[in-house]
């Protein structure tokens, strides 16, 4: 079954773990190991202390020498322009999806509106999947953000296995929400149960490399209790449709 | 083996090269997670093959001890061939401790001592009835620890040789080697991967620094997903002998089973 990964990092950051990887052929030997044919890849420095262009512009660069890259661009907080010049910014790296870490870097959740959006706008605009991560927001924030761009393709990352009462609340409220698997959102009743109320298309496969390993999530795929079409769109399909839409 | 191990987590089969044994999971609630009867944890045990669990109270472990451990020995009652129990004991109710304890080992199946982090030491004066009790019995330990936090735990295994002690969510919050130092320290000491996350390379690490004989594994189920748990073993760049240790063969000799 193909595997895209919507969840994984390239390059050094700070502070690192000497037991993780960093260099893209350790990121591509992995996903060999765990059958991964594709990863949406954003810079690990950006996620917080670096600069989020020159990351952005190092996953372009890596991604047009590895075609098993996709490039995803952060968006920094701190004022280096406006809408348009991030949307320019994704063409020239040809990115196609957007991660904002809205606390790591440098953003305020309560005033998600005044600094997000016009950025949220034009993301919705050019149909460009958003991901946000739970360590970085409320879930107040998500409900704003959600209710305010209902064009926008929101992936919330980071959930948790506790974060079931939550997030179904926000799924059964927002139809653009979807929840990206990120790492530990393994609580016995998912997938198959997620699938169950809200069906296999709102949930997308991102392992959280390189600090997590995919081997869990995949299993837990592999292992539900589904139809081989909801694990298919749940490992590559739901994430390559969304892609297929952004025009950056 | 009939198959590569990492075959079973990529094609979702069901476990069937060694008996699959749990030996960390829960009964009860949890977080205010909806509480499903038991039949439905034994139900996802078999779709997953896996052939033992080992379970304490979570009910107890939140200080409904006599309640919980007694829901414990029903179940272990219950399903002598697929369940054995942990009595839970806590160093904040010392007067419950020996009777909860004598009680619960009046149950064949109740092997283990689960201990949680409640704000005492494990090596405190209070928990000495336990460990005293755990060795006269030849009786399994497995301890609540977070984050590279054993509260003593390293402490207590040196001074009872004898007594296996697990200390469970080896690992977590990629806190690994206070784990592995106490685990070199004290050979009767055995780090559970159980845990919610998976930190990239962790397992293949313990692995290495200690050997599989001493790691154990568990779910925790019903807070994560089994496969889940299972998948991350069975996914592990490390020999397919170290991943039946872990998942079989070291449960199997501290619940002393035959396999």
């Amino acid at each position: 079954m193909k595997i895209l990964d919507a969840y994984c990092g390239l390059g050094p950051w700070q502070p690192r773990d000497k037991l993780l990887p960093y260099r893209n052929e350790d990121i591509l030997a992995l996903m060999d190991h765990f059958g991964i044919a594709k990863a949406l890849v954003h810079a690990n420095m950006s996620v917080g202390m670096a600069s989020a262009l020159e990351g952005n512009r190092m996953v372009g660069a890596s991604a047009k020498d590895e075609h098993r890259f996709i490039p995803a661009a952060i968006l920094n907080l701190y004022p280096d322009g406006g809408a348009d010049d991030f949307i320019d910014s994704m063409r020239r790296d040809g990115a196609k999806a957007a991660w904002i870490f809205v606390r790591r870097n440098g953003g305020v959740p309560g005033l998600w509106n005044c600094l997000l959006g016009g950025y949220l706008e034009a993301l919705s605009a050019h149909r460009v999947p958003v991901f946000l991560h739970a360590d970085d927001l409320d879930a107040g924030t998500l409900d704003g953000v959600c209710a305010s761009f209902p064009t926008l393709n929101v992936i919330l990352a980071g959930a948790g296995y506790k974060s079931d009462s939550w997030v179904y609340a926000l799924l059964r409220k927002h139809a653009n929400l979807r929840v990206c698997l990120g790492h530990f959102f393994n609580s016995p009743r998912s997938p198959a149960g997620f699938v169950r109320r809200f069906g296999a298309e709102r949930l997308v496969f991102g392992s959280g490399l390189p600090r997590f390993s995919p081997g869990g999530l995949i299993g837990m795929v592999m292992y539900a209790d589904i139809e081989d079409e909801a694990k298919s769109a749940i490992l590559a399909g739901n994430l390559e449709r969304l892609l297929a839409e952004a025009t950056p | 083996m009939t198959a590569p191990l990492i075959e079973y987590a990529r094609r979702g089969r069901r476990m069937d090269a060694f008996p699959v044994f749990d030996l960390h999971a829960h009964v009860g609630e949890f977080l205010g997670m909806p509480v499903q009867p038991f039949a439905g944890h034994i139900a996802e045990m078999d779709r997953l093959g896996i052939r033992w669990t080992a379970v304490s109270s979570a009910f107890a472990i939140a200080g409904q001890l006599e309640a919980g451990n007694r829901a414990v020995r029903e179940i272990v009652r219950a399903h002598p061939d697929r369940v054995f129990g942990y009595a839970v004991v806590s160093a904040n109710y010392p007067e419950l401790m020996e009777t909860e304890l004598e009680t619960c080992f009046t149950e064949p199946g109740v092997r283990g001592i689960k201990v949680y982090q409640t704000g005492v030491p494990y090596d405190d004066l209070r928990f000495a009835p336990a460990w005293e009790f755990a060795r006269e019995r030849q009786a399994v330990v497995l301890a609540h620890t977070w984050g590279g936090n054993l509260s003593g735990l390293d402490r207590v295994a040196l001074e009872h040789p004898q007594t296996p002690f697990l200390a469970a969510h080896a690992g977590s919050d990629f806190a690994y080697e206070p784990y592995l130092e106490a685990a070199r320290r004290a050979p009767n000491l055995y780090l559970d991967l159980t845990y919610s996350r998976e930190h990239t390379g962790m397992i293949e690490h313990l692995v290495r620094q200690v050997g599989a004989d001493r790691i154990v594994w568990g779910t925790d189920y019903p807070l994560f997903s089994m496969a889940h748990q299972l998948s991350k073993v069975l996914f592990a760049r490390i020999t397919d002998d170290e991943k039946m240790n872990i998942l079989s063969a070291n449960a199997i000799r501290l619940f002393r089973l035959s396999p």
